[in-house]
């Protein structure tokens, strides 16, 4: 371990909170490293994919425990498969025939058949998949975006380096400047980031400064971590209102008719608004589709779902493709578990939580398109080749971007870290998908 | 000025007559003593750690912190003016039983109840607030403060149709309908503190339970069918039509699947049950039928024989003289009252012997069965304690290190107690604001329908005893002649809703069933709350998992604060009751310090006074409309000390 590479990590965090109360807010980059990535040694690179990489990513998480079988890993078997058509695509491999739109961009992406994991509840399953840890009570670990972005930097330092609609923005022991903005709908973009109409700039000003002088006190009184991430907040955020690309975040800048192709609903809007935020240099957007835990009437429930998803992907890689930006943009779909190959007759048909097999797929950012990685059995069961864990995924995720995937960051604590997990569960790049 | 001593103490009366005959337990002396107790053993551990006794907090911190704990919200200026402002020895304890009475502490532990049980405003998603008959329940069991071991067990032995007057708790059920073995791991969690998630499908790397102890525990609540299941299948093939949905009876037949089938379970557990395809261990067989055996506390077994209520059986083991469901109870109660719980996860059962102080969690237990599990009655007790007057510990902690007995750790408001509070500072008293509706009027196609004539509880009880597809089918009929032959008399309906609306005393939505909209406190609005709301952008949970509620800090809560609902809602609104500290006060000073109180419960230390009448206060609006944003927007506004 190199013991000054975290330590320049935890520097860049400290030397945020030395600003001067008095200039935080006049616009001037007080702290220059704010917004610049980790350097990252020789020796770290040496792990780390070289060459163009990708600088972006767009995550779409299914939520719940999408059925594998109902979608990217059909089965023959009728017990298993149930009343659900194959039908062929782009590539030369069959999906559900709940996904035409997604079989005609299947040339584009790597359907991922192997996925496993050993946490059959959502939350644990959702903490995994986003953080590479399973939870525990005595820290918070952070998710991926804000991995993305303290490893990484901003890109668009006016702009937040990570945006969730939905999904899990939190920083864990990050602290708040790498945590994710979330965004309750995508349609509404980045609320209340001007000024009220009620406020004239000089009251908004005064504002600032009158609360700063109340707040010296409280702070000296109290220097939790999360008294100082409402601090940087407050500065982060008077950035942000002054940033020339705010309209990034207002889907209704778009034509109309690039927005029906992706459909409606929030995550659709969500599809689009997170091309728009990568254009304008957000690294990582998640999107969440919630609604996959199909215990109950899984058919129907699967196919409604299947929908919003083929629409909102489908558009969303061929519309990065035809504006250049898919190179450097990996698209992630991801969930927490499959469902299981038995249907329950007495739920309607419904499939239970299955975590040992289930399908991710990855498009993008470097990822050869056409194919497929890893095999599940016959049933959809176990996996049968090359497994692959949340921290392989993970690590994947960092190879993409040129990110060490090893590289430590401690906790405030002074625990140690990494984006691809604790060690006897280190995950690895599936590098064999890469082009 | 001595209004809010006064009704106080008439509140304090009624808190304790409520009970017909109330319990020597409950007595406010009773209730003293126990507070002592308590902080005797919280002493015993200071002088055997040699730790520092932490200071009592002043006044200003108190109202604070009990109102925020107490009732989820902070004192309107009124209160704290009355508080502030009256020398009276026992006006901390007063306090504690005026809020503990007030429909406040209702809303506040309403929150946490639904955040436990994961309460959705729609088990359905059919536009209509489906679960209302379950949300109903559980409102009302706060409101009367019905002992915790009673409301667990109703729960747990939920059986019939939810629609059935007093039995929505049959909504536990039906909210993870299809996931009956999830519901149950969960349940041993949140009510026993035993971890059973892993042990589901394999033997559990990280605790001591295997596969084959979850399913002899799933035994018990085995068979959560619908009442009178065949009938509705039968039914549709007796249209014999593929395309039935479309035809005449098609949104019927959904509408009675989605809102009256769907909320009802017609089994009280098999006693039995049959291990899954799956099972891998060589203690059973795949498909093998196993009896149920309880797997810690009270030994308790069941067979063929108690089928139809071993469910019951099994609500009974937990919630009767049962450690653990004790032990998780005093635990949550600690947490709730005092910042953090006695030992973390709240949700992990221990002995007492692993705790901190083993007496101090005997005398816990113990108290909580003399209150007859009244968690009022308990939480009132532990707010009675120094212990909880301890000033908040300025260390940030690490969780996970016991800190319970410290100093409260600083911590940030509830996505809830920020939009109560909020709330407050607009509309004066939130308690008065519009609450949710109930009733078992029908809805069909957002219509109320044969009002008057037809409730849903009659047409639950209708369904349950149909076994004729062809009955069922007139029956169908009857239905829809009453529904459309109703739906133009819109004035029959808005009599009926307001009728109503008088018999639950509420205001707002002119008596269409469901929550209310626009400023009413948290636990009255859907839950959860709308996606973007400010309540779920400061970290209310998606009530989808169980502690998924956040308190982390994030650039959207600082972008309302700034610019967004508290600017609109608070700061530029004129008509907001913070400003009444304008009309209270004749002199700058005066108006800065009543500000002062309403925002922050405290008056303004003699150094931020210099420095506003300095710098800040001109006497004119504008003048005041900065001081209330930029209080607002203080760290001290959202954390509680």
């Amino acid at each position: 371990m190199d013991q000054s590479k975290f330590l320049k990590a935890d520097e860049i965090g400290r030397r945020q909170f030395l600003a001067d109360a008095a200039l935080k807010y006049l616009g001037v980059t007080v702290v220059p490293m704010i917004g610049a990535s980790l350097t990252q040694s020789a020796a770290a690179q040496a792990h780390s994919r070289s060459g163009k990489t990708a600088e972006h990513v767009i995550f779409l998480n299914m939520d719940g425990g999408m059925s594998h079988i109902d979608t990217f890993d059909v089965k023959r078997k009728k017990e298993v498969q149930g009343p659900v058509e194959h039908i062929g695509t782009s590539a030369d491999y069959e999906i559900s025939e709940y996904l035409p739109e997604t079989a005609k961009v299947a040339d584009k992406m790597c359907v991922i058949n192997s996925m496993t994991s050993k946490q059959g509840a959502h939350r644990q399953g959702q903490y995994l998949l986003h953080r590479s840890y399973a939870p525990r009570g005595t820290i918070q670990h952070p998710s991926m975006g804000s991995w993305v972005v303290r490893m990484k930097g901003r890109k668009n330092t006016t702009l937040p380096g990570f945006v969730s609609v939905g999904g899990d923005a939190s920083p864990g022991f990050f602290g708040a400047e790498f945590g994710g903005v979330p965004l309750g709908r995508a349609d509404e973009g980045l609320k209340n980031s001007t000024m009220a109409h009620s406020v004239e700039a000089g009251d908004f000003h005064k504002r600032l400064a009158i609360a700063d002088a109340l707040n010296k006190e409280f702070n000296s009184r109290y220097r939790t971590p999360q008294v100082k991430a409402y601090e940087s907040l407050y500065e982060e955020a008077v950035k942000l209102m002054k940033s020339k690309d705010l309209k990034a975040f207002d889907i209704n800048e778009e034509p109309r008719s690039v927005r029906n192709k992706y459909g409606s609903g929030n995550f659709a809007q969500g599809c689009l608004l997170a091309r728009r935020l990568v254009e304008a240099g957000v690294r990582f957007t998640e999107v969440r589709l919630n609604g996959w835990d199909t215990h109950y009437n899984n058919f129907d429930n699967v196919g409604r779902k299947a929908k919003v998803l083929d629409k909102g992907f489908s558009a969303l890689v061929n519309d990065l493709d035809q504006r250049g930006l898919l190179e450097k943009t990996l698209v992630v779909i991801g969930t927490e578990f499959g469902r299981t190959p038995e249907i329950v007759e007495a739920h309607s048909m419904g499939r239970d939580h299955h975590p040992a097999a289930f399908s991710c797929v990855l498009a993008g950012g470097g990822i050869k398109g056409g194919m497929r990685y890893g095999k599940s059995d016959r049933d959809g069961n176990r996996v049968a080749s090359n497994p692959v864990t949340m921290q392989d995924l993970n690590a994947t995720m960092a190879y993409a971007l040129g990110i060490d995937h090893k590289q430590i960051v401690s906790s405030p604590s002074g625990r140690p870290f990494r984006m691809a997990g604790a060690d006897a569960e280190l995950g690895s790049p599936v590098t064999d998908i890469f082009a | 000025m001595k209004s809010l001593i006064v009704s106080v103490f008439t509140m304090a009366g009624v808190l304790f007559s409520a009970d017909a005959k109330p319990s020597e337990a409950k007595s406010p002396e009773a209730l003293k003593k126990a507070a002592w107790q308590v902080d005797k053993h919280v002493a015993e551990i200071f002088k055997s750690k040699r730790l520092k006794v932490p200071q009592v907090v002043d006044d200003g911190t108190f109202l604070r912190r009990t109102f925020l704990v107490g009732a989820g919200r902070i004192p309107t200026l009124k209160e704290a003016q009355n508080f502030l402002e009256i020398q009276d020895e026992n006006k901390r304890a007063i306090l504690v039983s005026y809020l503990l009475g007030t429909d406040g502490y209702r809303s506040h532990m309403q929150n946490y109840i639904f955040d436990l049980l994961r309460i959705l405003e729609e088990t359905r998603g059919q536009g209509y607030y489906t679960a209302y008959p379950y949300i109903q329940f559980v409102y009302e069991a706060v409101k009367d403060n019905m002992p915790w071991d009673v409301f667990v067990r109703k729960l747990v032995g939920a059986t019939g149709n939810a629609w059935s007057p007093g039995n929505g708790a049959v909504g536990f059920y039906s909210r993870d309908k299809g996931m009956p073995l999830d519901n149950l791991s969960i349940s041993l969690q949140i009510f026993t503190g035993e971890r059973f998630e892993c042990a589901q499908c394999h033997d559990s790397p990280v605790n001591e339970w295997e596969r084959i102890d979850f399913f002899e525990m799933a035994a018990f609540i085995s068979g959560q069918k619908e009442m009178n299941q065949g009938i509705y299948r039968k039914v549709i093939d007796y249209i014999d039509d593929p395309d039935w949905r479309r035809g005449k009876y098609g949104d019927m037949l959904v509408w009675l699947r989605d809102n009256v089938h769907y909320h009802t379970v017609g089994n009280g557990g098999e006693g039995e049950i049959a291990l899954p395809r799956d099972y891998q261990y060589r203690d059973g067989k795949p498909g093998e039928l196993i009896r149920g055996k309880t797997k810690f506390g009270r030994r308790l077994s069941s067979g063929k024989r108690d089928a139809g209520k071993s469910r019951l059986k099994f609500a009974d083991w937990m919630t009767n003289e049962n450690d653990h469901f004790d032990y998780i109870t005093v635990n949550r109660m600690w947490e709730r009252v005092m910042g953090s719980p006695l030992t973390a996860p709240v949700d992990e059962y221990r002995v007492a012997s692993t705790t901190l102080s083993p007496a101090l969690t005997d005398y816990l237990k113990r108290l909580l069965k003399e209150l007859e599990y009244d968690l009022k009655a308990f939480q009132n007790v532990l707010m009675l304690t120094k212990t909880f007057q301890f000033a908040a510990n300025a260390k940030a902690f690490d969780a996970g290190v016991p800190q319970a007995f410290n100093g409260r750790q600083l911590e940030r408001m509830s996505a809830e107690q920020v939009w109560d509070s909020l709330v407050t500072l607009v509309t004066g008293n939130p308690d008065k604001t519009a609450k949710r509706q109930f009733g078992d009027i029908i809805y069909y196609r957002g219509k109320a329908r044969m009002v008057g004539q037809k409730t849903m509880s009659q047409v639950g009880q209708d369904i349950a005893s149909m076994s004729d597809p062809k009955a069922y089918v007139a029956y169908m009929d009857q239905l829809l002649e009453g529904f459309n032959s109703q739906s133009a008399s819109s004035e029959k309906e808005k009599n009926a809703g307001m009728s109503m609306s008088m018999g639950m005393n509420m205001m707002g939505r002119g008596g269409v069933p469901g929550p209310a909209k626009g400023l009413a406190r948290a636990s009255e609005l859907e839950s959860p709350a709308p996606a973007g709301h400010l309540i779920r952008e400061f970290g209310q949970s998606s009530r989808k998992l169980i502690n998924e509620s956040t308190t982390e800090a994030n650039i959207a809560q600082v972008l309302q604060i700034m610019n967004g609902h508290v600017e609109d809602m608070v700061v530029s609104n004129k008509g907001a009751a913070v400003y009444d500290a304008l009309k209270a006060g004749a002199t700058d000073a005066d108006k800065v310090r009543y500000i002062y109180y309403a925002i922050l419960s405290r008056p303004p230390s003699e150094k931020e006074m210099n420095m506003l009448m300095r710098d800040v206060i001109d006497g004119s609006r504008e003048s005041y409309q900065n001081l209330v944003s930029a209080l607002v927007s203080t760290h001290e506004f959202i954390f509680v000390q």
